[in-house]
């Protein structure tokens, strides 16, 4: 018999940006107030995109959505709606916090709305869609252009996007949780959003114990504290949050 | 389901631990997603414990008295680059590359077993040739006795760039489907191709463009889980029910693979005569399935009529076609269009100048007032004594008989070539009975460097014609322009994938490049691989 105790022992030597993923995809997964639109954690190219429409029990996917040079395919994308509003939460994932790169969230959010020569996903047609409680996905006929571009003609005042950078604390593992300095992690995270303001959420993952269990300390903008979606992301973390 | 599901149950005692490394752990969640769906699998999900990133699964087998049985996800695996991140390395020894999920079990002392099985995830078909590029994948998998699952759509489609207008409709490639049945008929190891539906394939029926005639009732996905699942139980106990189930399955997942093969082995753009007159694709219902299933339960090699991997130079000579090799002017260069490409391609639509070259030079005496029509009879009439291919339209490789012949077309070309090359290909002296040669024109590099795609093509070709590809039969001219000059290092540091696959099966290569070649009869050949492997 192998007991649990000795497999949770088992550990991966590094987590990185894939641990960031991992755990940010798997909060997501576990909890269903907020959407996973799209998720790309390092050695995948996932490119389908699954959006929920407002005010509808349906979900459409645009698929083969490659990486482009215009504009920064999000390595996380998670929705809210709030009525016929959609919120967006864009991520861009890095192994260490100097992965950061000016004009990051504008990148972010040029994947949707376009840039140069690069429509943008909101101006290019769903092809699938499904309802909610059902399986299977159904094609969207190339004539039916009201369904397809759907997206493409809702309004932009009722689209909003919250670029975000995620990142693995460095050196990433902590021997005791009671070591780790909250205060300090918040005050970097400000700092890194003052230099960044086209980011509005900030959010630190690292490991701590023997176990090696995730934290996750966040910091957001003061706009977007002022969204229910705030409250809602906080929920999402709440598991492995910290501050 | 709460966070608290997460925490520890330190005691818990597991009746059998697997372990899930996947190439990230979307990929592990698509294997749990199998196991959880219980009324295929069986296995009643009992809950989640370890940390959130990379969990412990527990669920209870209710084909066993509810045993307990833990899949602990270990994803990203290979890490970054040749890195590993965790201590045990589940591709060691057996894999070249990275896979996207490898199953292995956790045994009472601790210590970790080999593979059970490995999955490959396609979400999308790939155009052209770059579905060959995982295929080494396959084969590293069949030498090792692990069961493979390659999972793929039954039809994609391809955009414009922007995403706007549909353009054409991406079919399953029939040679790999072929050449993992081979693999199934050579080594007796499931190497298996797992259809998926998707919301293309109705449309495309609507549209009329080919499917599988039984596509809608392909079972897809299900096979995969009862599949995966008979392997996770003979693993912890035999039992015969269990085994007769997977019998089953595996009688399902081939008839649906001889389903796709025989429907692309007769398609426009990729008709493959020789496997389509094979009994196994040539008779509908033909049993091949059933004796494909018991060869894999026995763990030998598929017998009799339905061996596919026993296709050799009669089958060529009854159904081949005539080669054609399409190298674009600009990727070669004009002495190996004039001396090799002119010489091995047949095109009836060339001019008859051209066909009396190549005629000649195979040693088919030509009139000189014969017309082109005549010279195309001519070629039909000889067509044994001339390069044959497997494919019509373009193809990769041919089988040559006259080696007497392709020696002197070869000296012509190459005039730098050692003697040694030359008496491989044919000997002054002691020429005994030689086999045909296996020649494959190999692009190789890009301007960017070498071709993923190609690294690909000989493992497949290996795949598909293992009696045919051996180390004395297979010869390799790389030909592209930008072959680095240095290729020799490249292949005696065995450092790249592209040289270590053609090092491993070819007897011989030849690089127009730099007019020379090398016998590769000191490399480890894919047999020697096998036998490692035990």
């Amino acid at each position: 018999m192998v007991r649990v105790e000795e497999l949770i022992r088992y550990l991966p030597k590094l987590h990185g940006e894939h641990g960031v993923d991992a755990t940010l995809h798997r909060l997501a997964r576990n909890q269903s107030r907020i959407h996973e639109v799209f998720s790309n954690p390092p050695g995948g190219s996932w490119t389908q995109f699954d959006i929920l429409r407002p005010s509808s029990d349906e979900v459409y996917r645009w698929d083969h959505m490659p990486r482009v040079p215009e504009a920064k395919r999000p390595d996380l994308v998670l929705q809210f709606n709030e009525g016929e509003e959609m919120n967006f939460i864009l991520i861009e994932s890095k192994q260490t916090i100097s992965d950061i790169y000016a004009g990051m969230g504008t990148s972010l959010t040029e994947f949707f709305t376009g840039s140069g020569d690069y429509l943008g996903l909101k101006n290019r047609p769903a092809w699938h869609r499904r309802c909610l409680n059902e399986e299977r996905w159904r094609l969207i006929t190339p004539d039916d252009e009201d369904l397809r571009y759907w997206f493409k003609t809702f309004p932009e005042s009722l689209v909003h996007y919250w670029p975000g950078f995620t990142f693995a604390l460095n050196p990433e593992h902590i021997e005791s949780k009671s070591n780790i300095n909250t205060e300090t992690i918040i005050t970097q995270n400000k700092e890194l959003m003052d230099s960044h303001r086209d980011l509005h959420i900030v959010v630190l993952i690292g490991w701590h114990g023997d176990r090696h269990e995730p934290f996750a300390v966040r910091t957001y903008s003061e706009e977007f504290c002022r969204t229910s979606l705030a409250y809602e992301l906080d929920a999402l973390l709440e598991p492995i949050l910290l501050g | 389901m709460s966070w608290r599901c997460w925490k520890i149950a330190a005691n818990s005692d597991l009746h059998a631990v697997f372990r899930v490394y996947g190439d990230n752990i979307l990929e592990c969640e698509n294997f749990m997603d199998w196991i959880r769906k219980e009324s295929v699998s069986l296995f009643e999900f009992y809950g989640e414990y370890g940390t959130i990133d990379r969990p412990i699964v527990i669920f209870e087998d209710t084909a066993s008295n509810r045993q307990k049985v833990a899949f602990q996800l270990c994803p990203y695996f290979g890490g970054p680059g040749s890195a590993v991140l965790w201590d045990h390395n589940p591709l060691k020894n057996i894999f070249d590359e990275k896979i996207d999920v490898v199953v292995t079990r956790v045994q009472d002392n601790g210590i970790e077993s080999a593979p059970i099985f490995a999955i490959e995830f396609v979400d999308a078909l790939m155009a052209g040739n770059q579905g060959w590029q995982r295929f080494r994948r396959a084969i590293n998998a069949a030498v090792a006795g692990v069961s493979y699952m390659y999972v793929q759509p039954i039809i994609g489609w391809e955009r414009d760039s922007d995403g706007l207008r549909l353009k054409n409709p991406r079919f399953l490639p029939a040679q790999t489907c072929l050449a993992q049945l081979t693999l199934c008929s050579k080594f007796g190891v499931p190497s298996l191709q797992i259809y998926t539906q998707s919301s293309w394939s109705e449309y495309a029926s609507q549209k009329g463009y080919t499917l599988p005639a039984d596509f809608r009732s392909f079972i897809g996905i299900d096979n995969a889980i009862k599949f995966s699942c008979s392997l996770i139980r003979l693993n912890i106990s035999e039992n015969a029910q269990v085994r007769d189930s997977l019998k089953g399955v595996l009688e399902v997942v081939i008839s649906e693979m001889i389903d796709v093969a025989r429907t692309y082995t007769k398609f426009s753009n990729s008709c493959l005569p020789i496997h389509h007159n094979h009994s196994p694709l040539r008779l509908q219902d033909s049993g091949a399935a059933r004796e494909y299933a018991q060869a894999i339960i026995e763990h030998r090699p598929v017998q009799g009529e339905y061996a596919l991997h026993e296709i050799d130079a009669e089958d060529f000579m009854r159904f081949g076609t005539l080669f054609y090799k399409d190298a674009q002017a600009s990727t070669c260069s004009d002495s190996f269009r004039n001396n090799i490409l002119a010489l091995v391609n047949w095109r009836s639509s060339k001019e008859a100048v051209y066909k009396a070259r190549y005629l000649q030079s195979w040693g088919i005496a030509v009139n000189s007032s014969s017309s082109s029509e005549e010279l195309d009879r001519l070629a039909q009439e000889n067509r044994c004594s001339l390069p044959l291919t497997y494919k019509e339209n373009k193809s990769e490789g041919c089988l040559i008989a006259n080696r007497k012949a392709l020696r002197t077309i070869i000296e012509n070309a190459y005039p730098r070539l050692n003697a040694e090359i030359l008496d491989w290909i044919y000997p002054r002296v002691n020429r005994g009975n030689l086999p045909p040669i296996f020649l494959i024109p190999l692009y190789g590099y890009k301007p960017s460097g070498d071709s993923r795609p190609d690294r690909g093509l000989i493992p497949l070709l290996w795949a598909m014609f293992p009696s045919l590809l051996t180390k004395e039969q297979t010869l390799v001219i790389v030909y592209s322009k930008h072959t680095p000059s240095n290729w020799r290092s490249i292949v005696e540091s065995e450092a790249n994938e592209l040289w270590n696959s053609i090092a491993r099966i070819a007897g011989v290569l030849i690089v127009d490049r730099t007019g020379d070649g090398v016998l590769l009869h000191n490399y480890l050949p894919v047999q020697t691989r096998i036998d490692n492997y035990g």
